[in-house]
């Protein structure tokens, strides 16, 4: 009797959920990521609108005073901070032309990959992307220093050494691109693995060769995803700071290095938030502005007729002689970026020099390793970086998970808006948050700085946890859990014995991203460490502002190492190229 | 001190009657490291004597500005304000001394990148901490020159402050009496060139050329800090806007 009553409640409840319950399941779902959200995201940024509008920097004051203008009137009439704003927006503009450049190359070589291959292709883009900003740019010093490889290899083949490459605009041009071209490549892949094969066979069967086919075929029909992550490498490396203070030597300057500055070093805090809003402001119109030229460019997806082109013949002819040792050409200088300067760390890593930088093979040693292994450096923050991914993986995948089911399995009202803001901690400018967090937690004290770095590293997590454990809560098999009720299973064993098991790759590759992008996060972590509590890469950022010995090297070869080892572990659940958030 | 967070110094710690009076403003001061003119001597058509040798103009466009803030920077900019009849107050005629010396090869912002650049031949002066430029001269570079200017060299000091309220006082006290004991001090000079901040010490003769002693310590620059503290932010602007930029 209790049987047939459950297998009867059971089978109608997926099919056709009852309306009162569902109703509030969805929102309650909803509920744990939206609320985390406001408290470590939104109200960080509504600090920094306020700060923004204070008129004297006052440390240990109230955050809400009477608003003032002075800041931002202070910004636009002196012509120092308009001139950097204009660089940085200048700068992220190149660097955003240079991994397109590059990047489509990439994109394009990846989705050719014979699928065997693919998962190593992948864990070509995702290396790089999950170590860490600082250790990546030391690889950049090592490939451009005046006795680095660049030099090294001119001076094979005779030419003279160029000494100026360090520390100027181009250097600092060339690894952000390496630092954010992944998350182009990627964009690009997503819509470009999504293109029928049919109409290449259309394109190819009214005569267009392949190079043709590449730009009036796979270019128009990638433009969504080339256009997602333009915006996203524009926003990224107009906001980014770190590489620009360690391959800019204090002469390039961008508004995010100036905001570090103010916060951090000045401690005028509302200077800072109101530099900080009006980088957000202008990076976010020229996304804006980037993304409406786009629009155009895609009348088919508002329904707007199309007028016929045609190309020259002679043109398609030199782009067929041009195009493939062309594209070959940047597919290996991108593979490179994205490659060499690891290479370079871990090769530095047994080199026997005095210093982190100095770049030339002089002699090998194991030393590094031994103070690294078995001397203790580095342990202490090793431990915390440890402890803190460890931590901000479990929560961000304890709120993701309900989220994903919200996302998946109801529909509400309101479910949209909150998707979009659960997405905006990747684009708004993580500087920002830096600054208003801090601000928080010196208002604050009682709240540990331990917890104050998990909450934010959750806030950095949560779009890829949540986007990764949607598309796998998607590809549960309902059947399975229909089945289990009719033979009498309740709520709580259904989830632990049928969905859990079936979540697993889902939860394994959301938690060792997870692990993997706070383990290696320093723009904001720099903001809230203290002198007793910091992490691995921010203290190798704070060392490397001042004397960084090649121990560095060892920790960081030892990190490639483990990240290319969760790579294979994760590849064992997931595959690779199913490893990022859309 | 002033803001109730450390202790001010007493003879509770036995050493404290022989510290320079220098060394015993807001705290126990530990090591002496003090910023001064460091130059490639091949580059020198004499030796520098004096800060007011960086506007030689064999130097133009061969020197490494130290940035600001920071110590270095901070040291290079009021040496040249004294140098020029300004003060901590009057920094103006320092901003426009150092304009004259642009272009710069570079602006150093560490160390490391200091070293990279005397290495590298981008750059043949700077103004750095004198110990750790000595370490690197001795080990790696041979060339470089750490000066003693006439003047007397910028003070710049590692101090160890006991906390107001602490529950180890006597611990405290007994950890800075070694700090300040002659093998401590000793070690300290023998490994990094730190000048001892006391003055009962027996100093072996080889180390006595390399560090700041006697009449040396007694010349040493020290600043306001009250005054530099309060103008950072606004010297920080000035720094950015003539002379990095």
């Amino acid at each position: 009797m209790s049987a047939s009553a459950a297998m009867a409640s059971g089978v109608s409840q997926p099919a056709a959920p009852r309306p009162a319950l569902s109703r509030f399941v969805g929102p309650a779902l909803a509920a744990p990521v939206t609320i985390w959200l406001a408290l470590t995201f939104a109200a960080p940024l509504a600090v920094v609108v306020l700060l923004s509008l204070q008129e004297f920097p006052d440390p240990f004051g109230p955050i809400v005073q009477p608003p003032s203008a002075a800041q931002f009137a202070a910004i636009v009439s002196d012509p120092f901070y308009l001139r950097v704003i204009g660089e940085t927006l200048a700068l992220g503009a190149g660097v955003t032309a240079l991994t397109v450049l590059l990047g489509y190359p990439l994109a394009l070589w990846l989705t050719r990959v014979p699928a065997r291959w693919r998962p190593i292709a992948f864990a070509v883009i995702l290396i790089p992307l999950l170590t860490n900003v600082v250790v990546r740019s030391l690889g950049i010093v090592l490939l451009l220093a005046p006795d680095g490889l660049i030099n090294q290899v001119l001076g094979l083949v005779g030419l003279p050494p160029m000494r100026g490459m360090l520390y100027t605009h181009g250097a600092v041009a060339i690894a952000l691109a390496q630092v954010f071209m992944p998350f182009l490549v990627l964009a690009l892949y997503d819509v470009l693995q999504g293109t029928s094969p049919r109409v290449h066979e259309a394109a190819a069967s009214l005569g267009a060769s392949r190079v043709t086919r590449v730009f009036l075929v796979d270019l128009p029909l990638s433009l969504p995803g080339l256009r997602a992550g333009i915006v996203i490498v524009f926003l990224m490396s107009s906001t980014a700071y770190v590489s620009a203070t360690l391959l800019g030597g204090k002469k390039v300057w961008t508004t995010g290095m100036l905001v570090w500055q103010e916060a951090l070093q000045n401690l005028n805090a509302p200077l800072a938030s109101a530099l900080a809003l009006v980088m957000t402001v202008t990076s976010t119109l020229f996304a804006v502005a980037t993304f409406m030229i786009v629009q155009r460019l895609m009348p088919w997806r508002s329904m707007r007729a199309v007028s016929a082109m045609s190309v020259p013949g002679w043109l398609t002819r030199l782009f067929d002689l041009l195009g493939p040792p062309l594209g070959k050409l940047l597919l290996a200088l991108s593979l490179l970026l994205l490659l060499l300067p690891l290479a370079l760390v871990c090769i530095q890593s047994f080199n026997d020099v005095p210093q982190a930088t100095v770049a030339g093979f002089r002699a090998f040693t194991w030393k590094w390793y031994e103070r690294v292994l078995f001397g203790g450096a580095y342990a202490e923050s090793f431990r915390v970086s440890l402890e803190l991914a460890l931590a901000s993986a479990l929560v961000a995948i304890a709120l993701a998970l309900p989220a994903a089911f919200a996302l998946a399995r109801f529909r509400f009202r309101g479910l949209t808006a909150l998707t979009a803001f659960w997405t905006l901690p990747l684009s708004l400018p993580h500087v920002a948050i830096g600054v208003g967090m801090l601000r928080l937690l010196q208002a604050y004290t009682a709240v540990p700085p331990f917890l104050g770095l998990m909450s934010v590293h959750v806030v950095l997590m949560l779009p890829f946890a949540i986007s990764l454990l949607q598309a796998s809560v998607e590809q549960l098999d309902r059947v399975q859990e229909e089945a289990a009720a009719s033979l009498g299973a309740n709520a709580a064993r259904r989830f632990f014995l049928v969905i859990l098991p079936g979540l697993t790759p889902g939860l394994v590759a959301a938690g060792v991203m997870s692990f993997l992008l706070s383990f290696g996060e320093v723009t904001v972590t720099s903001f809230l460490t203290t002198a007793r509590m910091t992490t691995l890469p921010v203290r190798i950022y704070a060392e490397a502002t001042f004397s960084l010995e090649p121990t560095v090297h060892a920790v960081s070869a030892l990190l490639i190492v483990a990240t290319i080892l969760a790579l294979l572990l994760l590849n064992r659940f997931v595959r690779l190229d199913r490893l990022h958030a859309r | 001190m002033k803001d109730g967070v450390t202790q001010a110094p007493t003879d509770a710690v036995p050493q404290f009657a022989n510290l320079y009076d220098f060394a015993k403003l807001g705290g126990y001061g530990v090591a002496i490291n003090p910023c001064t003119i460091v130059y490639d001597k091949r580059k020198a058509s004499k030796p520098i004597t004096s800060w007011k040798d960086i506007w030689n103009p064999e130097w133009k466009g061969r020197i490494a500005w130290p940035s600001y803030p920071g110590a270095e920077g901070t040291a290079a900019l009021l040496m040249t304000a004294k140098m020029f009849g300004g003060d901590e107050k009057n920094v103006g005629v320092a901003f426009d001394k150092i304009k004259e010396l642009k272009p710069f090869a570079a602006i150093q912002s560490s160390q490391d990148q200091l070293f990279q650049m005397f290495d590298q031949g981008v750059a043949d002066l700077s103004i750095e901490f004198g110990p750790f430029v000595r370490k690197y001269a001795e080990t790696r570079n041979p060339n470089i020159e750490i000066a003693n200017p006439v003047e007397g060299q910028a003070l710049a000091m590692n101090v160890a402050c006991i906390t107001v309220g602490t529950k180890n006082q006597k611990l405290a006290e007994e950890w800075i009496n070694f700090h300040l004991s002659e093998p401590c001090m000793l070690a300290y000079a023998r490994e990094i060139y730190y000048s001892p901040t006391v003055k009962n010490l027996n100093i072996p003769d080889d180390l006595k050329q390399k560090l700041v002693l006697g009449a040396d310590a007694q010349k040493l620059v020290d600043f306001d800090w009250d005054i530099v503290t309060k103008s950072q932010p606004a010297w920080t602007s000035r720094f950015n806007r003539e002379i990095a930029g």
